[in-house]
């Protein structure tokens, strides 16, 4: 026989109706670390208590709240005493929290630190063994969780910033006690099987410490310091530090950031590529405009050498003009003198160049004369 | 010019742009280095406007 259907409500009441009369239940003692911590502005405090493997949800009702002596923060390890609630509205329980006591440092904490101090020791965060992050990938790997915020992040932001790379999605559980092996395992997978991805991008979105846990877990660092491709870590928001963060080749604040260190930006690029190609443009320009001014002004130069030279030859051709017409003979006959020639038409200057019964010509101012010398005298003769 | 990939060419059209303002280069040079730094630029144009992308999710064989 087929059973009746019960409504939901029905369910969750009934539940709520075990849990609320089971009388281990009434007065739990239970011990933790707190996580998710919220102090609400109606002065109740919501928080999980969680160990490595599991959480529950408190509540903290403002009157308690009040009479508390310290604040409450995450990775503090309490005992709490309460009484367990089912919210039959959402179907989930939770503890009343009735007394709270401080214990030492959270485990959680101890833990971290002692597997920093272990790691670091080995060397597994020292400088030289990070490898830069390629600026120019062909490809970027992602491994986080397929479904979370980080994965839509990161996509959002490759996008936009290059349209040229190409992506892979490795999803892999980021969180609970199976998280730490598949991100170790899947790192280690990929370097083994594929060559052509240049950036992984490994990490999750913001959460509590717990949530956090697995990228400080010993397998996934000693994946990230393995691989041989570069690795960006980018866990949760700007104040959580996990190991993975130490060992990764660089450390991204959050899956946004990590996204922006993996590409450049290509609308970046183009600029940077206009601004060279304009910036050669008017080099070259210059240059040219300078050897224009160049050529001009060597031209301009040799042309008024030229000037000068012709200046200088013209005012030479002027003073021998001056010369010649001052000492033009001609002038010299028109005074009056005359000159006397031998036949072969040199000119006589002294009366020793004369000989009795010679011919001479005598040249006048309008003519000569052939003449024949009778005597010839000196001044001395008197 | 097509067997250059993007960064090269970025990177040749950063040298073009250096080897011009050095400022000792002839203008025979610095005409050949333009054309040079033009070609490159139009390469990184070309690969920019004509840039695919794939993105793809992929899962771990077990």
């Amino acid at each position: 026989m087929a059973l009746r259907p019960v409504t939901v409500t029905q369910l969750n009441e009934y539940i709520g109706r075990i849990i609320g009369t089971d009388p281990l239940l009434a007065a739990v003692v239970v011990k933790g670390e707190i996580s998710n911590l919220k102090y609400h502005s109606t002065g109740h405090v919501y928080f999980s208590i969680v160990d490595a493997a599991s959480k529950i949800a408190c509540f903290l009702n403002r009157s308690i709240a009040e009479t508390m002596t310290y604040p409450l923060e995450d990775g503090m390890e309490v005992t709490i005493t309460g009484q367990v609630n089912v919210f039959s509205k959402n179907g989930s329980y939770s503890i009343y929290v009735k007394h709270i006591d401080r214990e030492g440092a959270g485990a959680l904490a101890a833990a971290f630190e002692e597997m920093k101090n272990k790691l670091c020791k080995e060397g597994l965060f020292d400088q030289k063994y990070k490898k830069p992050i390629p600026k120019f990938p062909k490809k970027v790997g992602i491994v986080t969780s397929s479904t979370g915020a980080a994965v839509e992040d990161i996509l959002k932001i490759l996008k936009t910033r290059n349209n040229m790379v190409d992506i892979s999605i490795f999803p892999v559980l980021v969180q609970g006690p199976a998280a730490a092996g598949d991100i170790s395992a899947m790192i280690d997978y990929i370097n083994e099987n594929y060559d052509d991805i240049d950036t992984l991008i490994v990490g999750r979105g913001g959460g509590s410490a717990d949530d956090l846990w697995a990228f400080n877990e010993e397998a996934v660092a000693r994946s990230i310091f393995r691989s041989r491709i570069p690795i960006i870590s980018a866990v949760g928001h700007e104040i959580d530090f996990t190991i993975s963060d130490l060992v990764a080749d660089l450390r991204a604040e959050t899956p946004t950031a990590a996204a922006q260190l993996a590409v450049p930006d290509v609308r970046e690029l183009a600029d940077t590529a206009d601004s060279m190609y304009e910036n050669l443009y008017v080099h070259l320009t210059n240059k040219v405009m300078y050897n224009r001014l160049r050529v001009d002004n060597l031209i301009k130069e040799l042309a008024s050498d030229v000037h000068r030279r012709l200046d200088k030859c013209s005012s030479q051709l002027e003073n021998a003009l001056l010369v010649l017409e001052e000492n033009n003979p001609v002038k010299i006959l028109e005074s009056g003198f005359s000159v006397i020639t031998d036949e072969s038409d040199r000119v006589i200057d002294s009366v020793n160049e004369l000989r009795v019964d010679g011919n001479y010509r005598i040249t006048l101012k309008d003519g000569f004369a052939d003449c024949v010398i009778t005597e010839i005298g000196s001044d001395s003769d008197g | 010019m097509d067997k250059y990939k993007f960064e090269e060419s970025l990177a040749k059209l950063q040298e073009a742009c250096d080897r011009m303002k050095a400022g000792d280069i002839s203008l025979e040079e610095a005409i050949a280095c333009y054309n040079e730094g033009k070609e490159h630029y139009r390469n990184c144009k070309d690969i920019l406007e004509n840039a695919t992308q794939t993105i793809e999710i992929l899962e771990r064989d077990e």
